[in-house]
C-alpha cells in the first residue's frame, strides 16, 4: 500500500493507505477525504480534484499530460507550479509518504 | 435520525444518494439495490477508454470497502418488482421483501430501440454487458454504422475509428448533437469527425436494417441510400425507467414526476437522475435531465429532502462529451435560445458559443476551453448576461462581470 497524506487548507492532515494503481482522487473519494469534489469521476473533465503536490514528490507524481494541463486552466483556486489534478496521479511505491495539499476551493 | 432508507437503482444517482445520506449524518440502515450484477460503475467511460482495448476494466463508482465502511448494504443483481407505498414495503423478485421509511427511486433509463433491433449485429450501449458485446464484435472487423449522431454515437465513433475501423454516422436530424448544442459546435464536430475518416451523414433518417440469415448486412436510410454494415450501434437516446413507480401509483410523464425538492407525491419518497421529471427552480417548468452532474447534484439535494432539510434543487446544469482529444463542455440549458454569439475562433478549434433566449444568457457551449466553461457556469448561476459585443471581444474580461 502507498501512504498518501492529504492536508486540508486548515492544516488538518489525514493519511490514507492507497492501493498501487488507484488514483489519489479515487482514494480520497473512497475514504471520504473532504475537499476533493471530483464531479466527473476521474474523466479529467471537471478540474475539481485539484491538489498541490509537495515539491519533493512532484517527480514521483509524474508529469501532467496535455489534457490535464488544459483542464488545469479551469481550476478554481490558484494554479501553481505544483498544481495537479489528483485523478491523474496514480499511486506508486515512489509516492509512499507523499503530501498533497487540497485546494481551498474546487468550484 | 433512525429509519430505513432504500435506494432503488445503483447507478450514478443511487450510489451518490446513499453516500449523501451518510455524509449528512443519517445513521439508519441504507440498502442500495441495483438490477445489474456488476459492482456499481460509471457509464461515461464505456464509450471511451473502455473501447480502447479489450481488457480495459470498468471504472467503479466506489470500491467494495466503501459500502462496508459506510454501512451501506449493497444488493446487486436484484430486481425490485413491486413497491407498496401504503405498506412501505418493496418486493425483490424472488428474494423477499424490504420495508422502508425513506425511499429513493433512481432507476435511470433504457436505450430506445429501432424496429429490427433484435437482428444479430445490432447493438445499443447502456451497460457494461452492452459495451463488452460491442467490443468483442468490433474485434471481428467489418464496417460499423452508428445510428444517431448524438453524444454517445459521436464518442463511440471517435473511439472505434481510432482503432482503424470503418465507421459511418447516420444522424436523422439536420446536424450532429442538434438537440443540445449550437450550430457552430455541430459544424466543428462534423468537420473533426470527417477529418478522422468517419463518414458523417445528416438529414437522412434511418429507414430499416437489412439482414441475411438473421445477420445484419446493411442500414438503409429514408433516401434509399444503403450503408453496408457488419454491425450497427443504435444511439438514439433513452426512455426513463418508470414502470415500477407507475405501478406503485406515482405520477409519471416521461419520467417520475417530482417537485422542486425532488419529492414525489408520496411522503418520504424521492426520485432522482435520468428517471426523474422535476420542477425547475426559477420557472417551475418540468424537465428531465440526463447527465452525471444532474444525477450527483440531485442525489445530494434529495438526501436533504429525505432528512427533512428541504431545499429546492437549483444546481446549474452542466455536461461534457469527450470525443478523442476534443473536449466539449456545456453549461446551462439551451431551451428556447434564439441567439448564438461566438467567442474565439472556431477555426482554432478552441471557442465558446454563448446562447441567449430573449437577451438572457441560458447556455454556453465550450470547445477545448475548460476555463471558459467554468466561468460560464458561474455567469449563468449569477444570472449575468454579458452583452454580445463584450463576448465577441477577446479582450473583454468576462470574469470581472461576476464582481460587478
Amino acid at each position: 500500500m502507498v501512504r498518501i497524506r492529504y492536508v486540508q487548507p486548515d492544516g488538518t492532515e489525514r493519511a490514507v493507505d492507497v492501493e498501487p494503481g488507484e488514483s489519489l482522487m479515487e482514494a480520497a473519494i473512497n475514504n471520504r477525504v473532504d475537499g476533493i469534489v471530483a464531479e466527473c469521476g476521474g474523466a479529467c473533465m471537471c478540474a475539481t480534484c485539484h491538489v498541490y503536490v509537495d515539491d519533493e514528490y512532484m517527480t514521483a507524481a509524474g508529469a501532467a499530460d496535455d489534457g490535464e494541463q488544459e483542464m488545469m486552466e479551469a481550476v478554481a483556486a490558484e494554479r501553481r507550479p505544483n498544481s495537479r489534478l489528483s485523478c491523474q496521479i496514480k499511486a506508486t511505491p515512489e509516492l509512499d509518504g507523499a503530501v498533497v495539499r487540497i485546494a481551498p476551493e474546487q468550484i | 435520525m433512525p429509519g430505513q432508507a432504500v435506494v432503488v437503482g445503483a447507478g450514478q444517482a443511487g450510489v451518490s444518494l446513499a453516500a449523501a445520506l451518510r455524509r449528512r449524518g443519517f445513521d439508519g440502515r441504507i440498502r442500495l439495490i441495483g438490477a445489474e450484477p456488476a459492482l456499481p460503475y460509471q457509464r461515461p467511460p464505456l464509450s471511451k477508454e473502455f473501447m480502447a482495448s479489450t481488457d480495459a476494466a470498468p471504472r467503479s463508482l466506489r470500491k467494495p470497502a466503501f459500502y462496508e465502511e459506510n454501512d451501506i448494504d449493497l444488493l446487486t443483481g436484484e430486481a425490485v418488482t413491486d413497491i407498496d407505498l401504503a405498506a412501505r414495503r418493496l418486493e425483490l423478485g424472488g428474494s423477499g421483501s424490504l420495508s422502508f421509511t425513506l425511499l429513493a427511486i433512481a432507476t435511470g433509463g433504457q436505450p430506445r430501440r429501432l424496429p429490427g433491433g433484435d437482428i444479430e449485429g445490432v447493438y445499443c450501449l447502456r451497460t457494461i454487458a452492452d459495451a463488452e458485446a460491442i467490443r468483442s464484435r468490433v474485434a471481428e472487423g467489418g464496417p460499423i454504422v452508428i445510428v444517431g449522431g448524438g453524444f454517445l454515437g459521436l464518442e463511440l465513433a471517435g473511439s472505434l475509428s481510432a482503432n482503424g475501423h470503418s465507421v459511418t454516422i447516420l444522424e436523422g436530424g439536420a446536424r450532429l448533437m442538434g438537440r443540445a448544442v449550437s450550430a457552430a459546435v455541430s459544424a466543428h464536430f462534423h468537420a473533426v469527425h470527417a477529418g478522422w475518416g468517419i463518414s458523417v451523414h445528416c438529414g437522412d433518417p434511418f429507414a430499416r436494417f437489412e439482414h441475411e440469415n438473421g445477420r445484419l448486412t446493411a442500414v438503409v436510410t429514408g433516401s434509399g441510400r444503403r450503408f453496408p454494415a457488419a454491425m450497427a450501434i443504435v444511439g438514439i437516446g433513452i426512455d426513463p425507467e418508470v414502470g415500477l413507480a407507475q405501478r406503485a401509483g406515482l405520477s409519471c410523464n416521461d419520467g417520475i414526476e417530482v417537485d422542486a425538492c425532488l419529492s414525489t407525491g408520496a411522503e418520504g419518497v424521492v426520485a432522482i437522475g435520468d428517471c426523474a421529471r422535476f420542477r425547475q427552480y426559477r420557472t417551475d417548468t418540468p424537465i428531465r435531465i440526463e447527465s452525471i452532474q444532474n444525477a450527483t447534484d440531485q442525489a445530494d439535494c434529495a438526501a436533504g429532502t429525505l432528512l427533512g432539510e428541504r431545499e429546492p434543487y437549483r444546481a446549474v446544469p452542466w455536461f461534457w462529451s469527450h470525443q478523442r482529444d476534443q473536449r466539449l463542455q456545456m453549461a446551462g440549458l439551451p431551451g428556447q435560445a434564439g441567439t448564438d454569439v461566438i467567442r474565439g475562433n472556431p477555426d482554432d478549434g478552441r471557442f465558446s458559443v454563448f446562447r441567449y433566449a430573449e437577451g438572457r444568457l441560458v447556455a454556453v457551449d465550450s470547445v477545448n476551453h475548460p476555463a471558459e466553461h467554468m466561468l460560464s457556469r458561474k455567469l449563468i448561476a449569477a444570472g449575468v448576461s454579458p452583452r454580445g459585443d463584450a463576448v465577441r471581444d477577446p479582450d473583454t474580461d468576462l470574469k470581472s462581470l461576476l464582481d460587478a
